[in-house]
């Protein structure tokens, strides 16, 4: 079978990260790793490429220093044959390379398959702004995050076409579509399965995009057969097990799932209102009642109600939050947040003085950055503007809600660095609902979440309805919030 | 480019005119205090009879006072102090040979400007080397510590712990072998520490007593090497290159298979040759991805560098005494507080600190242009 | 039992900044012991206050920077917040005059000013010189302190680490004080303290040895606290450290350097190897703690 399983033990600075036993990748076949982020997906996936062979990292695999891993396992061939897809796009490329520089080098140098490859990925797109793509210097507004992670994938591709892959030979996506909206995810995973089908090898398929699962089951059922689905679970701390991914089961709960809140629409309280014209960085936006951008109308959230907020990635839904939250000048606006009426010349210590965890709160999309990652997790509560005193007991309390059970004291006092990306996410949603407001906006609320954490989150914000509290949400898990908020309470952005 | 142009231009304006501001003001300041100062003094300096560098008569003037007026012993001294105080600055600018009151004529002026320039050819040689030097030394610890080399003092521990281990395989003969010359590596290592972070006049005086002012080459030479200047900065370049190692794009480059041996002079490695070129490029391996971003990042430490060099250079100048040299010039300005020239050459150095400031800046515009940014 | 000291040590010399901080003092106390056994008693005396004075000026300026850094940055982000450009424009103007004057050319300018105050009799205890130094010195290095806090801050206000907390009601003077400067930026801080530290020593030294040489014999030397810069001026100390030299073209003279030539050696030894430590353990510190 040539099957693979490892051990591997993982530490920074004498410090234990993690800990796997039994890690398999089964050769030849695809195996899509799910899991929470910050879970260690990243690292295990590294540490069997070699490439934590640097300070700060300690690894064993199967109870062998790294070195004699990287002298005598399999990775000398897996680093000359296969690839690495990394996360983060922006990171992996170099800012002072051009874009063509940076895909004809090394391995990649003098192969002639670029073309094809790249109108294969920017499909729709003229070969021509193609061209131009290549002549940028990577930054961080330019090429965008998707297009970034395209240039990434191309590197993959190339090296696919070029050495054709044996059935050893390893080729690891780490989240390769974390940046792309549901049409371009499809076509990769398409492209990718297309050169699997031609010559099977060895796939390691990182995501925590649990909504990908319907899509393979849907288009790709001929190659089913050859793809495993593994989630990364925590058994202790730091000791981590793979386990079979229940797919029937994440599939018939997408199906069984009925809109968060219930009731009609009529006599709520308007919480927010916003015009369906704005216009920021010298750009028009309009708000549309419907997909096809026909209808324009004005957003509103209700009191007991979420009210979602569509648009392709980019467009600029993060903008429009940060606008109502006074956060971003915008040159022409016009809202009202309950009996508060904002223009774009309404001064910003308005916001401080009225708005700012007394009407209104935002969880912003990235845990990691919105959080004080030096802080503990009890100080993340403090000096927040509420009635009752936040406690040890009523910290406890709240954490109850969202961390399982049973909670440990010394969570208190963790550094919420130390915390997984899955924990975060829900430190960071926390934070924002324990305030005593009426309008919370959420922008990518189930970002980095395992299919648990999604549950305990969507029943989070339940309950915050039921207490009559209204929600804006922004989010590209359309496939998940589609079945969970009415169609009438839906707007799409779009910008002129 | 445009916006940080107008700010530094503004900064000089500004402080030009504050600068001028204050030449048209001291002046008159200064000449009340000075007779103001002088008026109480000059009683006693005009009594022909009194010579006031005989510290005999001092004393019998102070009795004098005393017997005369008991109630005033403490003014009496604060009196005969300041007669002193004016004797020593009166017999050090005696022994200087200095004229103590310059007035800022267009020949001084010339004369400042002509130093000023010596000054900023000696500036600019030693910006250059130390900036050569700065980044060949990084690129050499870094591949060093890439290669993990361990440091001499790791070594020695190593040697000890296993001295201490009693391995009975190990000859001890061979272990007190290494021991020694890690001895003297670890010395010599030392010994150039001590020279490189030696503050220059601690150097300078190791060498000679005496300073020609025709010795721009000593001091080119001693400003590279001391104060701390090279080790600081070539440390701070160091350390750009071990973040850049740990970013995303260097990973990329890995799993392309560009070259990675972090040795000299071997296959798939890097050459002395490419380490010590003055325009470093070290293509097909991965330390040109890590390389060119340390370089990118370092740009703007290359004003503080230059600041330090300022300083470095100015002390120099001061504390070897080097005579036609425009530090030792400021220096005396001060002493004697003729301080519309002390002005004058601050101004001057200041628009040399904003000079460089801008030519990084545009330096850094132009490579951010150049990428688009 | 030696096998724990191996290893001890080997850990210790993993924290290179704790290394050196041990080393260092042990290489001091050598010098002393050295010095106790060979320096005659008066200039022992001498360079033992030297010594100390250069320390607790040095210290005094880390403490007064630190105390004016952060007075400035509240100021400066009050004007900010409040949206007050005059005041943030008038602050800046003023930090960039004082960044204007090289620091070398300040201080020194500081120090002509105590001789003024020492000759008025205005200073009249140690202690007032000291502290005046120290403030003087302060005065033109805590900038770079400024600037640290400001980069800190602003970084962090370019995240969503800012924004998150300030829409969630949480104060903004919580926000840079708690969140960043002391939980994000207290590792940087206390790195540049130690550069500072350095710096002052090194700005001390060079003025005390201009002005030693420089100014008015008389003046200084009877007025100013002993320091280890004034110390090296000394006509005797510079003969001492003109015989380094003169040993390295006389090998057979070496030996005397580390007997007669004491005075020079330990002074001019101090100065070197005080800022290689502080170098050293700056470095240390930061490698540590990833800065």
């Amino acid at each position: 079978m040539n099957n693979r399983e490892f051990n591997i033990r993982i530490e920074a600075d004498h410090t234990l990260l993690l800990d796997i036993e039994r890690f398999r990748l089964e050769t030849g076949k695809i195996t899509f790793l799910l899991g929470e982020s910050g879970i260690g997906k990243t690292l295990i996936s590294k540490a069997l490429y070699g490439l934590l062979d640097s300070e700060p990292w300690e690894v064993q695999i199967n109870g062998q220093p790294y070195y004699r891993y990287l002298k005598e396992g399999p990775v000398g061939r897996w680093q000359r044959d296969g690839f690495f897809v990394f996360q983060e796009p922006s990171s992996h490329l170099n800012p002072l390379l051009t874009i063509e520089q940076q895909l004809n080098e090394g391995d990649l140098a003098g192969n002639s398959y670029e073309p094809n490859i790249l109108r294969r990925l920017w499909q729709n797109v003229a070969y021509k702004e193609i061209e131009d793509i290549l002549k940028v210097f990577p930054k961080p507004f330019r090429p965008s995050g998707g297009e970034k992670q395209r240039v990434l994938l191309s590197m993959a591709f190339k090296k696919m076409q070029h050495f054709r892959p044996q059935k050893e030979t390893l080729y690891i996506f780490d989240e390769p579509t974390g940046n792309l909206d549901d049409v371009y995810r499809n076509q990769v995973v398409a492209f990718l399965l297309e050169e699997y089908r031609k010559n099977p090898f060895t796939i390691l398929f990182i995501t925590h995009d649990y909504s990908l699962i319907n899509e393979l089951y849907r288009n790709h059922g001929d190659v089913l057969p050859q793809m495993r689905f593994k989630e990364l679970q925590r058994v202790a701390e730091n000791q981590l097990e793979l386990k079979k991914f229940d797919t029937d089961g994440y599939l018939k709960w997408l199906e069984k799932a009925h809109p968060l809140q219930s009731g009609s629409l009529t006599g709520r309280k308007s919480l927010l209102t916003v015009e369906p014209q704005f216009k920021v960085f010298d750009r028009s936006f309009r708000i549309f009642a419907d997909a096809s951008h026909t209808r324009p109308a004005p957003l509103k959230v209700l009191s007991g109600k979420i009210t979602y907020l569509k648009a392709p990635s980019g467009v600029g839904k993060t903008t429009l939050a940060k606008i109502i939250m006074g956060l971003i000048p915008a040159q022409q606006v016009h809202f009202e947040l309950g009996a508060l009426s904002f223009t774009e010349q309404t001064g910003r210590m308005r916001w401080q003085k009225q708005v700012w965890g007394k009407r209104a709160g935002m969880v912003f999309q990235h845990a990691e950055e919105a959080l004080d990652l030096r802080s503990t997790v009890r100080q993340i509560f403090k000096g927040l503007p509420v009635q009752q005193k936040m406690t040890r007991n009523r910290v406890l309390k709240e954490l109850s809600f969202i961390f399982e059970a049973p909670l440990q004291n010394t969570l208190l006092q963790r550094q919420v660095f130390h915390l997984s990306g899955g924990q975060k996410q829900r430190l960071n949603l926390l934070r924002t609902f324990i305030l005593n407001v009426d309008l919370i906006i959420l922008d990518e609320p189930l970002n980095g979440l395992d299919f648990n954490s999604i549950q305990r989150v969507l029943k989070m914000i339940q309950r915050k309805l039921n207490d009559g509290k209204g929600f804006l949400l922004i989010s590209h898990n359309e496939e998940i919030f589609d079945r969970f908020i009415p169609e009438e309470l839906q707007y799409y952005l779009w910008f002129q | 480019m445009k916006k940080v142009l107008f700010t530094h231009m503004v900064s000089i304006l500004l402080v030009t005119l504050f600068v001028a501001g204050l030449l048209l003001a001291i002046p008159r300041n200064l000449s009340k205090t000075t007779s103001a100062g002088d008026a109480q003094l000059n009683n006693y300096l005009q009594l022909k009879f009194l010579n006031i560098n005989n510290p005999f008569q001092l004393a019998l003037l102070q009795d004098v006072l005393d017997a005369a007026e008991p109630e005033g012993v403490q003014a009496h001294n604060s009196l005969i102090t300041r007669l002193k105080n004016y004797e020593t600055r009166q017999l050090e600018m005696m022994s200087r040979g200095a004229i103590t009151r310059q007035e800022l004529t267009w020949n001084r002026f010339f004369s400042l400007l002509l130093m000023f320039f010596r000054f900023l050819a000696i500036y600019l040689a030693v910006l250059f080397i130390t900036y050569y030097a700065v980044e060949t030394l990084a690129v050499y610890r870094f591949i060093s510590t890439q290669a993990d080399r361990p440091a001499f003092g790791h070594q020695m521990l190593n040697i000890w712990g296993r001295w201490l281990g009693h391995d009975p395989s190990l000859k001890k003969i061979s272990l007190v072998g290494s021991f020694i010359t890690l001895l003297f590596k670890t010395a010599v290592k030392a010994l150039a520490y001590l020279v490189l972070f030696a503050p220059a006049y601690v150097i300078a005086y190791s060498v000679k007593s005496d300073f020609e002012t025709s010795s721009d080459l000593f001091m080119i030479l001693l400003a590279v090497f001391s104060n701390g200047l090279l080790l600081t900065y070539s440390n701070k370049f160091y350390t750009f290159l071990r973040n850049e190692a740990r970013k995303g794009y260097v990973e990329t480059a890995r799993v392309k298979n560009l070259d990675a041996r972090w040795e000299i002079d071997v296959e798939q490695g890097i050459s002395h040759k490419r380490i010590l070129h003055p325009l470093k490029d070290f293509q097909g391996h991965i330390l040109q991805h890590i390389f060119i971003n340390a370089r990118f990042q370092y740009v703007n430490s290359i004003k503080e560098q230059a600041s330090f060099l300022i300083t470095g250079l100015m002390i120099i100048e001061m504390a070897l005494n080097i005579h036609k040299h425009l530090s030792y010039e400021l220096l005396q300005q001060i002493l004697y507080r003729n301080y519309s020239i002390v002005l004058v050459i601050l101004i001057l150095i200041f628009y040399l600190v904003k000079f460089t400031e801008i030519g990084v800046d545009m330096l850094r515009f132009k490579w951010m242009k150049k990428i688009g940014m | 039992m030696k096998r724990k000291l191996g290893t001890a040590l080997n850990n210790l010399y993993k924290k290179k900044d704790q290394w050196w901080l041990l080393t260092g003092s042990i290489i001091f106390l050598l010098l002393w012991v050295w010095d106790r056994l060979f320096l005659n008693a008066p200039a022992l005396r001498f360079l033992q206050i030297g010594f100390l004075n250069t320390l607790i000026i040095s210290t005094l300026v880390i403490l007064i920077s630190l105390i004016l850094a952060w007075v400035i940055i509240q100021k400066m982000f009050f004007f900010r917040g409040r949206n007050w450009a005059w005041a943030e424009l008038l602050l800046t103007f003023f930090l960039n005059l004082i960044r204007s004057i090289p620091q070398i050319v300040g201080v020194l300018l500081g120090y002509v000013l105590i001789t003024i105050l020492l000759q008025l009799s205005i200073l009249t205890a140690s202690w007032q010189t000291l502290l005046l130094m120290a403030a003087i010195i302060a005065l033109f290095v805590f900038l770079e302190l400024v600037d640290l806090m400001q980069e800190r801050i602003t970084f962090y206000q370019s995240l969503d680490f800012y924004n998150a907390m300030k829409v969630c009601g949480i104060s903004s003077f919580r926000i840079i004080n708690f969140n960043i400067l002391w939980k994000n930026s207290r590792g940087h801080i206390l790195n540049k303290l130690i550069a500072l530290f350095g710096v002052s020593i090194f700005l001390q030294c060079s003025v005390d040895f201009i002005i030693s040489v420089g100014l008015s014999t008389k003046v200084s030397a009877l007025n100013l606290p002993v320091t280890l810069g004034s110390l090296l001026a000394k006509i005797d100390s510079k003969q001492d450290i003109l015989a380094i030299g003169y040993s390295f073209s006389h090998p057979a003279r070496l030996s005397r350097l580390f007997l007669q030539h004491l005075q020079g050696i330990s002074v001019a030894f101090s100065i070197v190897f005080l800022l290689i430590m502080i170098y050293k353990i700056s470095n240390g510190y930061a490698e540590r703690h990833r800065l």
